[in-house]
């Protein structure tokens, strides 16, 4: 079932292999919703809105959305110049782009003056699998994330993107949202609430916490559920407000489970890793931790669940370092004892 | 709101006023810019005591024509003009550059009343600029934008993707205004890298070119007025002849003079400059 933006316009195309619960689609259609009943919500792209779907914003609101070409600091600019008139804008080109060739004027153009503008990175993550390394955006948390005043976050599934594209153009400041761009299930319910600052319980459990953010929230839960067959009680956090970041909920997860899993379609360095890491040591607590991400190192092309498989960040390694983790534990714990 | 149009004759004492206030805070804060605020001082009289369309009452009057200071580091003589324009308590310049100030080295629209961009790195002005034209334009609200660019910042990529984009989305409320003294930190723009012929450039961008002498008032009114009358369907550049320290005899000029610190004996040479010329 496609999903319609606006009057009638079915997103699907034949050139976009794209399902019904690529989240990009509940996104835009929830910024073109807001649209109707706000003007100042205004949209820019880098040539690239028939990805992104800003082409639908633009076929409601063509006096509303600016497409400023290959042009990524540009486009950064002249956002901040239409938020420090007055309008919401939402920029979208994609993550890897967005959040390193854009970055300076997004700091201090964007940041710095803590202007009302959104900006929006696809294909985050893995999610642009076969366009290999220079397309794959694997350090944009790392990077969005030390810039102050910038609320990170990062839909795990339609739903959740409805949601977050709602908080973010309620809130008054500067957001990035990172989206992939690829089918994924529905996890969360369809009441599901979000608010910036807040992670969200997927799944309860007692063993060992697993925390992650994005579409590897499905791939977290299917190993939660082979986990659980074998006795293994996992709690899930879909860790989708990456800053400011839901510290309690992390810590108070930890402190019932005693081992923490973070798994991210990212860099080991910077994202939910990094964040939990500091985040647990602050709050001087030490958890067995194992952190799945890329590791430190550049990716390629393939299809995107392959390289998932390749990195370690598929089922099977989740399953796998979750085992390995807590048979460490009974050993230690039986040699103690 | 406008005054009532001042006669150049005032719009030189002005200036001259404000070059004293950026080699007063200049000297002060034992550091800052001052050859590109002597540079661009008369420009930023006229904007400000002629040519914008602005309300120190009311700083955030939506309707105000834009000032973005895309040369941040010139900061000064825009801080002077606002606090003589009356924007805020001229006794606040004294604290520039200083912890804790109002008026950061680099400007700060969340610190300073009356300023209308954040700015201070190279080339992300005109982009910004060409955003407030078009919400301008998107929003119903006239209001006119100046961005005051340096010539070395000519030498950034984003400013040419901003000005290929402002001539494609028929930006004509948009003006630059360019300080062009021909001086940048390493040298002569032209040894360093040369951004000539820099009006043919904005021509072939599609922009209207004004060439204008930026130290005249005669010549600066006489552009202003002729921009208000070209057919709205296009982006202007004026292309301003300026002088680097403009006013204070041993800083006209000279490189070294864009950034630095005045020593006792030279701001009091200064001073003198200055005084001697407003006497003048």
């Amino acid at each position: 079932m496609g999903h319609v933006v606006t009057s009638g316009a079915v997103v699907h195309d034949s050139f976009l292999d794209v399902g019904s619960e690529d989240p990009r689609f509940a996104f835009m259609e929830a910024i073109i919703a807001l649209a109707e009943h706000d003007e100042r919500i205004v949209a820019l792209d880098a040539d690239v809105s028939r990805r992104t779907l800003t082409r639908h914003f633009r076929d409601r609101f063509p006096d509303r959305f600016w497409d400023l070409g290959v042009a990524e600091q540009n486009l950064m600019g002249v956002t901040a110049g239409l938020a420090a008139s007055g309008r919401i804008p939402v920029a979208c080109a994609f993550a890897v782009f967005v959040s390193m060739r854009a970055v300076e004027p997004i700091r201090t153009s964007i940041c710095y003056p803590r202007l009302n503008a959104k900006l929006v990175g696809g294909y985050a993550g893995l999610s642009n699998g076969k366009d290999g390394a220079t397309h794959q955006s694997i350090e944009d948390v790392a990077i969005m994330r030390s810039l102050p005043n910038l609320v990170v976050l990062s839909p795990s599934d339609a739903i959740l993107a409805d949601r977050i594209a709602r908080a973010a153009i309620a809130h008054e400041g500067p957001v990035y949202v990172r989206i992939e761009y690829e089918d994924t299930p529905r996890i969360h319910e369809p009441d599901v609430r979000f608010e910036i600052g807040r992670g969200i319980r997927v799944r309860t459990g007692s063993d060992l916490t697993l925390a992650t953010y994005g579409i590897a929230l499905a791939r977290a839960v299917e190993a939660a559920r082979i986990l659980g067959q074998a006795g293994i009680s996992v709690e899930v956090l879909d860790m989708a407000s990456l800053k400011p970041f839901d510290e309690g909920l992390l810590v108070g997860s930890t402190d019932r489970t005693g081992a923490l899993v973070t798994l991210e379609d990212h860099s080991i360095v910077g994202g939910i890793a990094s964040l939990a890491a500091e985040t647990l040591l602050r709050a001087g607590r030490a958890p067995r931790f194992r952190a799945l991400g890329v590791a430190d190192c550049f990716t390629e092309s393939g299809k995107n669940d392959e390289l998932r498989a390749r990195f370690g960040l598929d089922v099977p390694a989740i399953v796998a370092a979750a085992r390995e983790m807590l048979e460490d534990r009974v050993v230690t714990d039986g040699a103690t004892g | 709101m406008s005054l009532s149009a001042p006669t150049t004759v005032e719009l030189d004492r002005i200036a001259n006023r404000l070059r004293r206030d950026v080699i007063e805070m200049i000297y002060r804060a034992g550091s800052g810019h001052a050859g590109g605020s002597l540079s661009a001082a008369d420009i930023v009289t006229v904007l400000y005591w002629s040519e914008m369309r602005i309300d120190p009452q009311r700083p955030e009057w939506p309707a105000r024509d834009r000032l973005v200071l895309s040369k941040g580091h010139c900061a000064p003589i825009v801080y002077a003009a606002l606090a003589r324009r009356g924007y805020f308590d001229p006794a606040v310049l004294a604290t520039f550059r200083q912890t804790g100030s109002a008026l950061q080295g680099h400007p700060d629209m969340r610190r300073t009343v009356g300023l209308d961009m954040t700015s201070g790195s190279l080339g992300h002005g005109l982009s910004v600029g060409l955003g407030m034209a078009l919400a301008s334009r998107q929003s119903g609200i006239d209001f006119r934008t100046f961005v005051l660019m340096s010539d070395g910042e000519m030498q950034e990529g984003m400013t040419w993707e901003a000005a290929m984009a402002a001539a494609h989305f028929h930006a004509g409320s948009l003006t630059v205004i360019l300080d062009r003294n021909r001086l940048q930190v390493d040298g002569w723009t032209s040894e360093v890298m040369e951004i000539d012929p820099i009006s043919d450039k904005f021509e072939a961008f599609g922009w209207h070119v004004l060439d204008v002498e930026g130290n005249d008032f005669g010549s600066l009114c006489a552009a202003f007025e002729t921009r208000r009358g070209l057919p709205p369907d296009r982006p202007a550049i004026l292309v301003c002849r300026t002088t680097k320290g403009k006013g204070v005899s041993f800083m006209e000029n000279v490189m070294e003079w864009h950034g630095g610190t005045l020593s006792r004996e030279l701001y009091e040479r200064a001073m003198s400059d200055l005084g001697a010329m407003d006497e003048a």
